[in-house]
């Protein structure tokens, strides 16, 4: 498989709805994996690639930011990569926060294992209230914003791992 | 044509005291499979709350205070600020059958008549995949208070009319109006929902005063767009805001 392929293929990934795509032949195996909270499967991302096959490749598992990179879990001290991670993302411009009114406990903690369809936060918008439920079950890795905070369209506020 | 039955109010629940009507729906909602349109009213609202950090105050018995619970099928969330407006006309329609052209909107869902407040919505919507599966809307209306101490801005039915009303009466007449203009958004008749609302905003095609950034400027308001965004008129441009970036100065 030569650059032009890979280059093809992580275009491929990016533009298509899939989030992970792995390939293994003679020896070479390659993964591609939509990073959830930093879009790395650009042309740049693929310098990495050009390291002498036959090695495992993985364009994506390093995140341009350190905060999402590595993190560690509170339970068992094991680092833990974004590739198994899911975000939850705002479906909206507005504000967010994390508890359904000023001085009400919050949603979710870190540390929580929540199940899919659980409010984990508030979106306020043109004065409306919005409780958003999480997409998916698993457990809270990181709050990624600050309460009281606003908030764009699709910007990541929890990394949840679902196998938590 | 036959009328369709009611959804607004075909279930109806009255305690005599809460903290707040839209958490008490809220609550019973998480275990309790009730039908839509079901409505909640308490004749004391302890903690009764208003947008973020505001509180709704009121005086016991004097007042309407309720909350009701929508369930709107296949709404999109960018279609959410549509509901706002056809229920906040629901209370404008109940209102100028008193006050006729002397009840505004301020936007985005305040109701004032001659420029003081005189009830307040406040919408809790519960978002799955990016749709609006649930919406608990708290109503204040100030019908009987006789007194607002320490609101210069606040105005009731018995302030402007010198007349105390049947509260459970005055009740079912808003119920029905705002379920007659929720009837039009079931019906999918945003754009007809969208151009009343724009023309019953204070401030509309009227110099009015804005604070952007602490700044303040005067234009005019030409109507709002299905996200709910204001479109002013300033100088020879057209610029869209949402609530989050100016405030309309009042009262």
């Amino acid at each position: 498989m030569d650059i032009k392929e890979i280059q093809e293929l992580i275009k491929f990934v990016a533009k298509s709805g899939v989030d992970e795509v792995t390939i293994e032949r003679d020896g070479f195996k390659l993964g591609i994996k939509k990073n959830p909270v930093n879009v790395v499967a650009s042309s740049q991302s693929l310098v990495p690639v050009t390291i002498p096959q036959p090695q495992e490749i993985k364009t994506t598992s390093e995140p341009k930011t350190a905060t999402t990179a590595v993190i560690s879990d509170s339970t068992s001290n094991k680092p833990v990569t974004s590739e198994n991670f899911k975000t939850v993302k705002s479906p909206m411009i507005g504000t967010f926060y994390r508890s359904a009114s000023p001085g009400a406990p919050p949603f979710i903690n870190v540390g929580d294992s929540i199940q899919k369809g659980k409010v984990v936060c508030v979106i306020e918008a043109m004065k409306l209230f919005n409780e958003i439920e999480s997409e998916f079950s698993g457990k809270i890795l990181k709050i990624l914003v600050e309460n009281a905070s606003p908030v764009e369209y699709d910007q990541p506020l929890f990394l949840i791992d679902p196998a938590g | 044509m036959k009328r369709q039955p009611a959804i607004i109010g075909s279930h109806f629940f009255e305690i005599d005291a809460c903290d707040s009507t839209n958490r008490t729906l809220q609550e019973w909602l998480k275990t309790h499979p009730l039908p839509e349109g079901t409505v909640l009213r308490t004749h004391q609202q302890n903690a009764g709350r208003g947008q973020g950090t505001n509180t709704w105050i009121s005086e016991p018995g004097q007042n309407l205070t309720f909350s009701c619970v929508l369930f709107p099928e296949n709404l999109n969330l960018s279609h959410a600020f549509i509901l706002n407006m056809a229920i906040t006309l629901g209370i404008y329609d109940y209102l100028t059958g008193f006050f006729h052209d002397h009840v505004k909107i301020k936007w985005p869902n305040d109701l004032l008549v001659n420029q003081k407040k005189i009830a307040g919505i406040l919408f809790e919507n519960t978002i799955r995949d990016q749709k609006v599966t649930q919406s608990v809307i708290g109503i204040g209306i100030n019908m009987n208070q006789e007194k607002f101490h320490d609101l210069p801005n606040a105005v009731s039915l018995f302030v402007l009319l010198k007349q105390k009303k049947v509260l459970a009466d005055e009740l079912v007449r808003l119920l029905k109006c705002l379920d007659e203009r929720y009837r039009l958004f079931r019906e999918g008749k945003f754009e007809e929902i969208r151009v009343e609302f724009s023309r019953s905003l204070l401030g509309y095609h009227e110099p009015c005063n804005f604070f952007k950034e602490d700044v303040g400027f005067t234009a005019s308001i030409m109507g709002v767009n299905t996200e709910g965004k204001l479109a002013l008129h300033e100088g020879d441009t057209l610029n869209y805001y949402s609530h989050q970036e100016i405030k309309q100065s009042w009262g």
